[in-house]
């Protein structure tokens, strides 16, 4: 497995007029090429923020204190060339460089697919636009010297209009020629995400972080919108990273997932493993908390006892612990966790796990 | 399949935002009617008015301040007809004011006609033509059709007015143009970033604003040097005018640009690579444009009206350039209301165009928020 953007102890702190909010505090995961990264956690835990430090987009006031992100970049056009380590944290966030892997390297997909695209543009316009900015094709000289000649010019607007067609059709959308000319309140909910996908996908990224891109859609459509990904991730191979709440789509498309709470990474594990062997007591509350069919109707849905804290009060110690089914009186509430690996790439914060 | 066709039947039924801002703008009677006097305004004014007007610009006549000569429809042996005709005037002196004055000459009566051959001029600054669209008979040397009257130097105020609408109306547009510029870029530029180059801006406008206008005016227009051929001060005037306008503009601009930018879609260009220009000047602008429009059509009268202003107190356009605001400097005096009040005839005009351009921006206000009540 070929390492594509690794995330180093990364802290984003937000210097809010209440005080500081620890939003990402020392979090580390890498992203694999051509594999699927899961994130889950409830709201506010941190998961869109990380994703989008990963971009270089960190919300005022938010800033980065510490950690870095290193995407291992490699030239689409020339599969060969060496791989650059850049470090993304180091990018000036208006930068020309940035620009570049935003949208050319990584694409983004949202939560809300109705106000994802600018409401005066037709799809086919936001598509180009995205080729325009990123996507180059090769310059024919002539039929025998193309294929030495390695130079790239940006496309034309014929050939926008062609790619977006047929990236439309890559995506699922019916009768693309006439979608291309579609604007957004045109298109049904599902479509509209489809559409995002299509700009995200219409550049060919290495990774494509899809932040929540089936809360806002109905069971059928986010089922739809999953195959397809996964569809695409094997024709591309391409890098996800998957942003979710929900348990059961994390289930079905990750390989390795990453459990935050409260800004913190709780627990990483392969998916499965995770699934079967959940080490941190938060994790497996959550794993209780998922309604199954066929449980007697009787009974009550276990939930997590108390409340998400107060971001500027944290707890002492563990953050989980006033919530923790496994408190450790004397210790919890003392001792910081460190992160651990208790089983081989099954990593987890907590104190059952250290020789304390 | 067929839910799809179904679709795509709908949406031929459903309208696109224009249409209902087009139907809803049609139903406003009195924004109809402003908008056919604007654009008949801007037509016969600013594009025909060589063509409208019977006399050119500076074409002088031995008629000096002649008072307006009324339309009879009368045939040369004073039977009603149904060609409209004026009465020819006769010089005279009053001997006790030793004063010219002119009487009406019912003995000459001349016909008007249509599309007559009179004096020589290029429409649109291109195309030689002689044909006007009325005047009197060009063979006969006497007649003449004075509709509102002459000034002193003898032209005919009636073509002048036509010709002065051109440059008080064109003020309006450039200076909006500029203004659109200014404002729009900056209100945007405010609004998307924010923090000290919002503060910066936002100080700037309330400068501009806070300025008390009358004296801002007077003092940029009197710094126009003289030397400056009449066009230049022209579009220097329309720059000081758009100078002091932008500030409404940028405010409104960035308010609504303050609550675009946190859209998701702004995310999701930035997502894509655009950068901050591309976001603000292709997704976030268009969709100030319905706002802007009106905050335009309403604040073009204020600009024709700075303008008439200026000229007339003489800050402003100066002869051989004529405005609306030049024409009525020659009414500057006691003497002139006293003896040809019918120099007046320009304030209607210029009542009229503000009156239907208002009309027209309210119109358009309600018409642009289709889905909004009423």
């Amino acid at each position: 497995m070929e390492p594509l953007v690794e995330v180093k102890n990364l802290n984003v702190e937000f210097d809010v007029r209440d005080g500081i909010v620890h939003a990402v505090d020392g979090v580390s995961f890498t992203v694999h090429r051509g594999r699927t990264l899961g994130v889950i956690g409830e709201s506010g835990c941190g998961k869109s923020i990380t994703a989008k430090t990963i971009m270089q987009m960190v919300p005022k006031p938010g800033e980065i204190t510490s950690g870095e992100v290193l995407f291992h970049y490699r030239d689409k056009y020339d599969p060969e060339g060496d791989i650059e380590v850049i470090n993304i944290t180091n990018l000036d966030p208006d930068g020309r460089r940035i620009r570049k892997i935003r949208g050319g390297e990584i694409g983004m997909i949202f939560q809300e697919p109705m106000s994802s695209l600018t409401p005066v543009y037709t799809s086919g316009t936001l598509i180009g636009e995205a080729l325009h900015l990123h996507r180059l094709v090769p310059k024919t000289v002539g039929e025998e010297m193309a294929q030495n000649i390695k130079e790239y010019r940006h496309v034309t607007d014929e050939e926008a209009r062609e790619i977006s067609i047929e990236m439309l059709r890559k995506v699922g959308i019916p009768k693309p020629e006439q979608r291309v000319d579609s604007y957004a309140h045109q298109l049904s909910g599902g479509q509209r995400q489809r559409v995002m996908i299509a700009i995200a996908l219409s550049c060919r990224p290495a990774m494509l972080i899809a932040d929540e891109p089936t809360t806002a859609l109905d069971v059928s459509i986010e089922a739809q919108i999953l195959d397809l990904m996964a569809d695409l991730q094997e024709t591309v191979d391409m890098a996800i990273m998957f942003i979710t709440h929900d348990l059961g789509v994390i289930a079905e498309v990750a390989d390795e997932i990453v459990v935050m709470y409260m800004g913190k990474q709780v627990e990483t594990a392969d998916a499965t493993e995770l699934y079967y062997n959940p080490l941190h007591p938060y994790t497996r509350a959550l794993l209780k908390s998922i309604p199954q069919i066929g449980k007697r109707s009787t009974q009550r849905l276990a939930s997590i006892k108390g409340m998400v804290p107060d971001p500027f009060n944290l707890p002492s110690g563990c953050v989980f612990h006033p919530r923790c089914p496994e408190y450790m009186p004397g210790k919890c509430d003392r001792i910081v966790p460190k992160w651990t690996e208790v089983e081989e790439g099954h990593y987890a914060r907590c104190l059952l796990y250290e020789e304390v | 399949m067929a839910e799809q066709n179904g679709a795509a039947e709908k949406e031929q039924i459903s309208q696109s935002y224009w249409s209902l801002v087009w139907w809803k703008f049609k139903k406003s009677k009195t924004a109809v009617i402003g908008g056919i006097v604007v654009i008949a305004f801007y037509l016969f004014c600013g594009l025909l008015a060589e063509f409208v007007a019977p006399y050119t610009l500076q074409q002088q006549t031995e008629y000096l301040e002649a008072r307006p000569q009324p339309i009879v429809f009368k045939n040369k042996e004073g039977n009603f007809s149904l060609r409209p005709a004026v009465y020819g005037l006769d010089e005279e002196i009053d001997m006790a004011t030793r004063k010219r004055t002119y009487v009406v000459n019912k003995e000459n009566i001349y016909p008007l006609r249509l599309f007559v051959r009179a004096e020589p001029y290029k429409l649109f600054g291109l195309i030689p033509m002689k044909i006007h669209f009325f005047g009197v008979n060009p063979d006969n040397s006497d007649a003449h059709v004075f509709l509102f009257g002459t000034d002193r130097l003898g032209r005919d105020i009636f073509s002048r007015i036509i010709y002065g609408g051109r440059l008080s109306l064109l003020v309006g547009l450039i200076g909006q143009a500029l203004t659109l510029i200014l404002g729009l870029s900056l209100g945007v530029i405010s609004g998307y970033y924010g923090g000290s180059v919002d503060i910066l801006v936002q100080r700037l406008t309330e400068f501009v604003t806070a300025f008390p206008r009358e004296p801002l005016f007077m003092a940029l227009a009197a710094a126009i040097p003289p030397k400056w051929s009449p066009i230049a001060v022209y579009f220097m005037l329309t720059l000081i005018l758009a100078f002091v306008q932008w500030g409404g503009l940028a405010r409104q601009v960035r308010s609504l640009i303050l609550s675009l930018r946190e859209q998701e879609y702004v995310l999701a260009a930035t997502s894509f690579g655009a950068s901050d220009s591309r976001i603000m000047f292709r997704h976030l602008m268009p969709g100030t444009m319905s706002h802007v429009i009106v905050i335009l059509t309403l604040m073009i009268p204020s600009m024709i009206l700075s303008e008439t202003a200026l000229s007339w107190l003489g800050l402003g356009l100066r002869p051989p350039l004529t405005s609306w605001g030049v024409l009525l400097q020659e009414v500057g005096s006691v003497r002139a209301i006293r003896f040809a009040p019918w120099l007046l005839i320009p304030v209607p005009f210029v009542l009229l165009a503000i009156l239907s351009f208002n009309m027209l921006g309210d119109g358009l206000r309600d018409a642009l928020d289709p889905y909004g009540g009423r």
